[in-house]
């Protein structure tokens, strides 16, 4: 090379091995570079090791683990925990999969939905582990339908780490002092809201401008709109009477302003209402991060009260809906599938019986060692445990894991309506083409 | 035959259509050799990096998810797709208002710099550029807080279009012009750097000459100073229509940053990605993806046509 | 002279007010980590917080799981530094061939180059994904570095610059002397060339340290995530964005997040002032004259 540079360019020679040096010094260096940073932890293992997933909460639950199993090795790996419908693992798994290498052994989702779409043809990342893998006794004692979202197919891919039960959360110390009692079914919640428009204009019992409203309204009342038939068709019929009754029950409280079409997590609900909470059906997890959190609504200790979901039939037992809630996989692809299996099991069951945890464990022995642990605080205005536990098995299975969230549909076509001054009965069927055009991208079949 | 050296044959026979003296092509023929040796290094990452990943994508958009051979059948099916047409009538909307702002203000932003003493132009320049180190995730904080009445500082704008909360500013019809004003206060600073760099490196003889013709501020910046800086304002031009049809980082954070009120497939590139990396169809999402680059590449071709850009002076 | 004046003035509103448009959002952010969570939505905008707060984010913020972002900040310089300098040593003499020599394709590359850069970076990932795959470089910095230095922005930059800046006439005599092609580069255009290695120079690394998709994709590990991959993953490990994951105990709540955010732009600040001495000098100044 430099002798064919030096016939075409004579008198370059030397400025030629110039050259040459300073690339191989320039080379040099961020060769250097790159080998110190490989040095500093890009190097890969060669043991035969456990590889983990975890978001950035659950790397307790993983240490945990790791200090009682010393002889199990564990390469944590952080990431986004797939929530906010941010797809990392869809994306990730797409790439693993055209390569054939990549895949973690064990991992958690923060996105319930995520067992449809792993499980699927498509990512065909989800080891069953109802065939033997995890002992029935074990998958018995995960409270009633929370391993809903993670049965595909009829087979359970996926252990549920918590679950979020909606439960109907109220200010006692405002409801005493207003006089209402706490109600148990929706038509009451309604009439008091009609109430308090008109004696406490500014109060509110309730909020209709989250993205997952549309599992705290329309789960409840076991509205159709997302419900698997078979695992390839989904029923979606916004035209049933169980969808029309929440447009019916929440239009005139959207009007007279006791049920506001805002966020609950936008700093302008922190700004209006955050004193003004009456009633609120929420998560278990509203509970810490909503009123006790000091970056949240901050309502003073001994105010706060949870009571059981709103029925909508007098006297019958209630059905709620269901807002988060993490799972714990094992990859099909992993080459230590009895100790991931192992691990995940651990992770599901195990950590929270020692009652810490930041959400309401789905798996039942944790559950009241995880109550008293809250309770201890002596935030709340009641005893959280019996309502927790109860509504906890009441979550409609009828709202299913998909391989889309409704949630996405619900916040980007009925909130701006809602906001532009729509009612939601009339947004009733723009939601159903909506979700039916996902669910057909999806490749489901769609019964109306 | 490699696509070098087919395009190679092709350009020495167009070359040898327009014949020179022999001195001329005796300093050609010498003169080529080098040119080789100059690009040589930027022609593999080119190749390896641009050109390989390109023609992958081409490949995917004409196959089947199998590998077999499908015609158009993905750019058709892309086409049907619920989302696909809301997609490109919103970056429609969002191109109409980008582009005008980002040429009409940074050519304007720039020769208004380039009249003021150099401290202070750089002052100034600095500050406009700010809001380009922001890119992507770090500035959804930034905008939840600028677009939340009640807490924003442009609060007096947003009661004055009357709007109470962040649902409100973000009800679907003013979208567009909201991501051309996030687009533009990302971007414009980027080009307002090049562009005052061009007008710099005019010399200083040809602005005292006209000066000297009785030229004021105003019909210099205009008559010389702009058509000077012509191949620039080009190639503004051409990057622009792309990053404007290619809108992805805006609607995609504003999405975020209001916790789901903007879909995630807003605009073509955030639907490519969405049928990629969440529909696991990679197919289709290169078709789009190639419905962009055509779009992209009918601007450039007629932007590149008229102004000559690939001519050296 | 009242119009000039009149003139002047508007001109003078307009540029107030485009400072402002672009300005006063950094002046949020940047006094957003002295407050803490509650006190951004209660105080006003521009209401200044107290020491104690910014470091008490300040601590929060560093102490993020094992110090991630201080790994997050040296992935970046990494990543960055690597692929501006091979993009330079490609750029530089790729732009002065295209607009400087004669050559077979001269056109036909510069239209590839327009091509490839406008072809959206997302279709273009997987093929980089499974090129990477293929040398087995996935999941280490050569897998970020090599495909930043691949910069056909910079090289049309240079291809503009090299093309109507310097006058022909110097190459004109520097020919007529005798001189090699590589001599006039060395001896005359790298030279003069300097605003132009600064101005690609700072977009490349720009577009490196902001880069997201790429390492996203390529580095499985938050360990190795440059920062903007980083404080994406900061936002959804946040309470203030992710609600429902139960965060507890990590406490990044909106100022810390305004403190990462001006952790990540910093560098790209700092380099930009910088490189504004060399980008504006007037390099010609005396060039053509005797």
């Amino acid at each position: 090379m430099r002798s064919f540079i030096a016939s075409k360019f004579p008198g370059t020679r030397k400025r030629g091995l110039r050259i040459a040096l300073v690339t191989l010094v320039a080379t040099g260096t961020i060769g250097g570079l790159v080998a110190a940073a490989e040095g500093a932890g890009f190097a890969r293992s060669s043991a035969p090791r456990l590889l983990v997933w975890v978001d950035a909460t659950r790397v307790a639950q993983v240490k945990a683990y790791e200090k009682s199993h010393p002889n199990v090795k564990v390469d944590v790996v952080t990431y986004d925990g797939n929530d906010g419908g941010s797809g990392t693992l869809q994306s990730k798994f797409a790439l693993f999969n055209r390569v054939g290498h990549g895949w973690p052994d064990v991992f958690f989702s923060g996105e319930n939905y995520d067992a449809a779409s792993i499980a699927s043809p498509q990512y065909k990342d989800a080891q069953v582990l109802s065939d033997g893998l995890v002992a029935t006794s074990v998958l018995k004692k995960f409270a009633a339908g929370t391993l809903a979202d993670c049965t595909v197919n009829g087979k359970i891919v996926c252990l549920r780490n918590d679950i979020g039960q909606d439960v109907l959360w109220y200010n006692k110390k405002l409801m005493d002092q207003f006089g209402y009692a706490v109600p148990t079914t929706w038509a009451q919640w309604a009439a008091i809201g009609e109430q308090v428009a008109k004696q406490h204009p500014g109060y509110i019992i309730g909020s209709a401008g989250n993205a997952f409203d549309d599992e705290i309204y329309l789960q409840a009342s076991e509205c159709p709109m997302s419900k698997l038939l078979n695992s390839y068709t989904v029923q979606i019929s916004p035209t049933s009477p169980n969808c029309t009754r929440v447009a019916n029950l929440l239009d005139p409280l959207i009007a007279n302003g006791s049920v506001p079409v805002v966020s609950l997590f936008a700093p302008t609900f922190l700004k209006q209402y955050g004193s003004k909470v009456l009633m609120m059906t929420g998560p278990s997890w509203y509970g810490d991060f909503v009123f006790a959190n000091p970056s949240g609504l901050a309502v003073p200790a001994g105010q706060i009260a949870a009571a059981a979901p709103l029925s909508w039939t007098a006297g019958k037992q209630p059905v709620t809906g269901d807002v988060g809630g993490g799972l714990w996989f094992v990859s099909s692809h992993s080459k230590q599938t009895k100790a991931a299996v192992a691990m995940a099991t651990w992770l599901a069951t195990s950590y929270k019986s020692q009652g810490i945890g930041p959400t309401y464990p789905a798996y039942t022995p944790d559950q009241a060692p995880w109550v008293t642990a809250q309770q201890k605080s002596g935030y709340f205005a009641n005893d959280l445990g019996p309502v927790f536990a109860k509504a906890g098995t009441e979550i409609w299975s009828g709202w299913s894991a998909l391989r889309y969230a409704p949630d996405s549909i619900w916040s980007s076509t009925v909130i701006p309506a809602l906001t532009g001054g729509s009612t939601l009965a009339s947004q009733l069927p723009a939601f159903g083409q909506g979700l039916k055009n996902v669910a057909q991208v999806n490749g489901y079949t769609v019964k109306g | 035959m490699t696509l070098l050296s087919v395009t190679a044959v092709r350009g020495e026979r167009s070359r040898a259509r327009r014949s020179s003296p022999t001195a001329r092509r005796r300093s050609t023929a010498r003169l080529s050799k080098a040119g080789y040796f100059f690009i040589s290094g930027y022609v593999v990452l080119l190749a390896l990096f641009g050109v390989a990943p390109t023609a992958y994508a081409v490949y995917l958009a004409l196959t089947s998810a199998g590998g077999h051979f499908a015609g158009f059948s993905n750019f058709t099916n892309a086409y049907n797709d619920f989302r696909f047409v809301p997609a490109f009538k919103h970056v429609a909307e969002v191109m109409v208002i980008w582009l005008t702002a980002l040429i009409v203000f940074v050519v304007g932003l720039s020769l208004m710099l380039h009249s003021m003493a150099r401290r202070l132009s750089g002052a100034f320049r600095f500050l406009f550029y700010l809001p380009g180190a922001l890119a992507g995730s770090a500035s959804v904080l930034v905008w939840l807080f600028m677009l939340e009445p009640g807490v924003s500082p442009w609060n007096f704008v947003l009661s004055a279009l009357s709007f109470k909360n962040l649902d409100q500013v973000l009800l679907p019809g003013h979208l567009p012009v909201l991501f051309a004003l996030i687009a533009f206060w990302t971007g414009a600073g980027g080009w307002i750097v090049v562009m005052y760099g061009a007008l710099n490196n005019i010399p200083n003889e040809l602005l005292e000459a006209a000066k000297l013709d009785g030229a004021s501020a105003w019909q210099t910046a205009l008559w010389v100073k702009v058509p000077l800086i012509k191949k620039w304002i080009a190639y503004m031009v051409i990057l622009a229509f792309a990053a404007g049809t290619q809108l992805f980082v805006e609607p995609q954070l504003v999405g975020q940053a209001s916790l789901g009120l903007v879909s995630q497939y807003w605009s073509p590139n955030e639907l490519a990605y969405v049928m990629a990396f969440q529909n696991n169809n990679f197919n289709e999402a290169a078709a789009v993806s190639i419905d962009l680059l055509v779009l992209g590449l009918m601007c450039a071709g007629a932007v590149v046509f008229r102004s000559k850009l690939f001519e050296v002076d | 002279m009242l119009r000039s004046n009149a003139l002047r003035l508007l001109g003078v509103i307009v540029l107030l007010g485009f400072t402002a448009f672009f300005f006063v959002p950094m002046v949020w952010l940047l006094l957003a980590p002295t407050k803490t969570d509650p006190q951004l939505i209660s105080h006003g905008p521009f209401a200044i917080g107290t020491l104690h707060n910014f470091a008490h984010a300040w601590h929060q913020v560093f102490s993020f799981e094992n110090d991630a972002p201080l790994s997050w900040l040296k992935n970046s310089a990494i990543y960055s530094l690597g692929g501006v300098a091979l993009a330079l040593a490609a750029a530089v003499p790729a732009g002065y061939g295209l607009a400087r020599t004669q050559f077979v394709g001269r056109k036909v590359l510069l239209a590839v180059t327009l091509v490839v850069m406008i072809m959206p970076a997302t279709a273009l990932v997987l093929p980089l994904f499974l090129e990477m795959n293929l040398v087995r470089l996935t999941d280490t910095p050569w897998s970020v570095i090599l495909p930043f230095s691949f910069f056909p922005f910079g090289v049309y930059l240079t291809y503009i610059f090299f093309s109507s800046t310097i006058p022909e006439d110097l190459f004109a005599a520097a020919r007529m002397d005798g001189c090699t092609e590589w001599r006039i580069f060395y001896r005359i255009a790298l030279p003069l060339s300097r605003p132009i290695v600064a101005l690609v120079g700072f977009f490349a690394f720009v577009a490196d340290w902001n880069n997201y998709f790429l390492p996203f994709l390529m580095l499985p590990d938050s360990t190795k995530y440059p920062l903007p991959v980083g404080l994406e993953y900061l936002l959804a490990s946040s309470p203030a964005f992710n609600p429902s994951i139960g965060g507890g105990h990590q406490a990044i709540y909106r100022p810390e997040l305004a403190l990462a955010t001006i952790l990540a732009i910093a560098p790209v600040l700092i380099v930009f002032l910088f490189a504004q001495r060399t980008l504006v000098s007037g390099m010609l100044a005396g060039a053509t004259k005797g």
